[in-house]
């Protein structure tokens, strides 16, 4: 079996390796030159302060500028678990596109071992692909979380939620596989459905795992930069919104600002960041775990 | 002796359809038998049943005794199976299928399945995508051969072979048989082939076995008779008529032998060939044919 499984993946990795290689050497040089400009300039230090000086954040932040492609190449790393679910899944699932399954199935090794080598396989190849790329990843933004909010880019590129994307892209890709026995076919309808579901629960699931905190605030609270800001308006003393807008539509002159301008931050605190992994990871392994059942069971019961 | 395969009504339905139904037989080890029947009388569901790619919906059927789909591991190693659609992987060498082979079954003839693709004049390291037909139906045949399996359930493995390759293939399995206590099922619409290697018969039709045994017993016990029309009962009541065809005084009747046959003078009784008695089996009850407009043959 072993054999088997290195012979079907070694075109695919023969085209993918140097591909992931570019990836992984990009983002660890990447990393090393960042880190080098803040050792340089002692930031490090002077960022891990409860509240840094403002010459040390502007001087962080023009490190940063130098690396502004980061902010517009990094979310098409997202699709990176989608593809390593179809490369990951592929071998599996042309078995059945191209009706090899039934050559494999009255072989010696018998249909059980047969599956359960190749989904292993698929999972393992998933796992260590997802998780070195993830590592390199977080090594990188380790010295830009130090001065900014690590939500916005980096939660998404973690290793526990990178890792089950890119599992649950692969389970997707080989329940539609072995489900349509079309190969295209479940490329394409997996593709869409991971970027669905991905992108419905990073948009209305991830805010609200807890309760979002609430403060209000004198201006603009530098102790809270590292937290996942939802929402930042301007209210009056009694917490309700000011809309200016509507102000200046309905009479423009008399729309003075009120003396107690206030800020209200919704935001969950950097502290939940692990928890927040754990959840978002759960659910995709959770379903993963769903899939992979569902397809095993079919296998077995609709038997050929 | 344990049955090297045995089936009890045997059934298989797909939907509300019965692809297979009511099929019994049992095919001593060693026999060579000859699976026949016309288009969707449920040979191929039949051959998928015994190597467990699918599951009867009715009666029970075993392999040496074991059940396919529930002994898979006492069973899978027994067989070498070719299904119909031979499917290989496209992308694999001629040497990569046969190691695929020898990594995934224990008893595996390695230098069987070198030496038999050398002797086809195949190159190893040629693509399996790009063989013909043909070729690709060979390389199909070495895996299962090298298998060293007890039973060969082949379903129309030479289909796709020249006369010549037809022949050499059939000696190969006259051989094989010979050689090692090896059963094999096979199905063919080519009977004069089979009929020459072959010494017993499974026949569906309709989706249900209609006449199984040795070849010897079925050309034995059919008879084939012609005689006068008005004395045609005489025939009908004691034997079964597997066929019928009338002329306006004669009847020519098809008929299993029940009992030794007494016919008066006017009747002729003799031997037909087995692909008359297959032939009769597999004929429909006859309904006027569809025929094509003259207008439309012409335009």
């Amino acid at each position: 079996m072993t054999w088997l499984i290195a012979r079907q993946y070694r075109t695919e990795l023969i085209f993918t390796l140097p591909l992931m290689a570019g990836l992984l050497a990009l983002f660890f040089f990447t990393g090393r030159s960042i880190t080098g400009a803040f050792q340089e300039q002692g930031l490090s230090t002077c960022l891990g302060a409860a509240s840094p000086e403002p010459t040390c954040m502007r001087a962080a932040e023009d490190v940063l500028n130098q690396y502004g492609w980061l902010t517009t190449t990094m979310p098409f790393i997202n699709f990176v678990p989608a593809l390593i679910g179809v490369i990951a899944a592929a071998p599996l699932v042309l078995e059945f596109d191209q009706r090899t399954y039934r050559l494999a199935w009255t072989q010696g090794i018998g249909r059980t071992r047969w599956f359960v080598t190749k989904l292993a396989a698929s999972l393992v190849l998933a796992g260590v692909s997802a998780a070195v790329l993830a590592l390199v990843i977080t090594r990188m933004y380790h010295p830009i979380n130090l001065a900014e909010s690590r939500w916005n880019e980096s939660f998404n590129f973690a290793a526990p939620v990178f890792i089950s994307y890119s599992l649950f892209a692969t389970a997707l890709v080989i329940s539609v596989g072995v489900l349509a026995k079309k190969a295209l076919a479940a490329f394409v309808a997996s593709f869409i459905a991971f970027f669905v579901v991905r992108i419905a629960l990073e948009n209305f699931a991830r805010p609200h795992f807890l309760a979002p905190k609430v403060l209000l605030s004198q201006g603009f609270d530098l102790a809270n930069r590292k937290s996942w800001i939802l929402s930042q308006r301007p209210v009056d003393a009694n917490g309700h919104t000011i809309d200016r807008l509507q102000c200046f539509r309905t009479d423009p002159l008399p729309c003075p600002l009120p003396a107690d301008l206030l800020t209200k931050t919704v935001f969950h605190p950097d502290s939940r960041f692990w928890l927040f992994q754990g959840i978002e990871s759960g659910i995709f392994l959770g379903a993963t775990v769903l899939m992979l059942g569902v397809s095993t069971w079919w296998l077995s019961k609709r038997v050929a | 002796m344990i049955p090297a395969l045995e089936t009890e009504a045997l059934g298989k339905r797909y939907g509300s359809k019965w692809a297979l139904q009511d099929c019994s037989f049992s095919l001593q080890p060693g026999s060579i038998a000859a699976l026949l029947g016309p288009n969707g009388a449920g040979k191929s569901t039949l051959l998928e049943l015994a190597v467990g790619l699918r599951r009867p919906s009715a009666g029970s059927i075993r392999v040496f005794g074991h059940e396919p789909l529930h002994d898979s591991k006492q069973v899978l190693p027994l067989i070498g199976f070719v299904g119909q659609e031979r499917p290989l992987y496209r992308g694999f060498s001629i040497a990569d299928m046969i190691t695929f082979g020898r990594k995934l079954n224990e008893h595996w003839d390695d230098e069987f399945a070198h030496e038999r693709i050398a002797w086809l004049d195949l190159d190893p390291r040629k693509k399996v995508g790009d063989l013909s037909g043909g070729q690709q139906a060979q390389v199909a045949l070495v895996l299962a051969f090298a298998k060293r399996a007890q039973l060969l359930l082949l379903d129309e493995p030479i289909a796709a072979f020249d006369p010549l390759a037809r022949r050499e293939f059939l000696q190969l399995l006259t051989e094989t048989v010979a050689d090692r206590e090896v059963t094999v099922l096979l199905s063919s619409h080519i009977l004069g082939d089979l009929e020459r290697v072959c010494d017993s018969l499974i026949l569906l039709t309709a989706a249900s076995t209609r006449l199984s045994g040795s070849i010897d017993e079925v050309l034995a016990t059919h008879r084939l008779l012609v005689g006068p029309r008005e004395e045609q009962d005489l025939a009908t009541t004691a034997h079964a008529v597997i066929s019928r065809s009338e002329s306006e005084r004669q009847v020519s009747l098809l008929v299993r032998k029940e009992c030794p046959i007494v016919l008066g003078d006017r009747w002729t009784v003799t031997e037909p060939s087995l692909e008359e008695i297959v032939i009769a089996y597999m004929e429909r009850p006859k309904r006027p044919r569809p025929v094509m407009e003259k207008e439309a043959v012409l335009a």
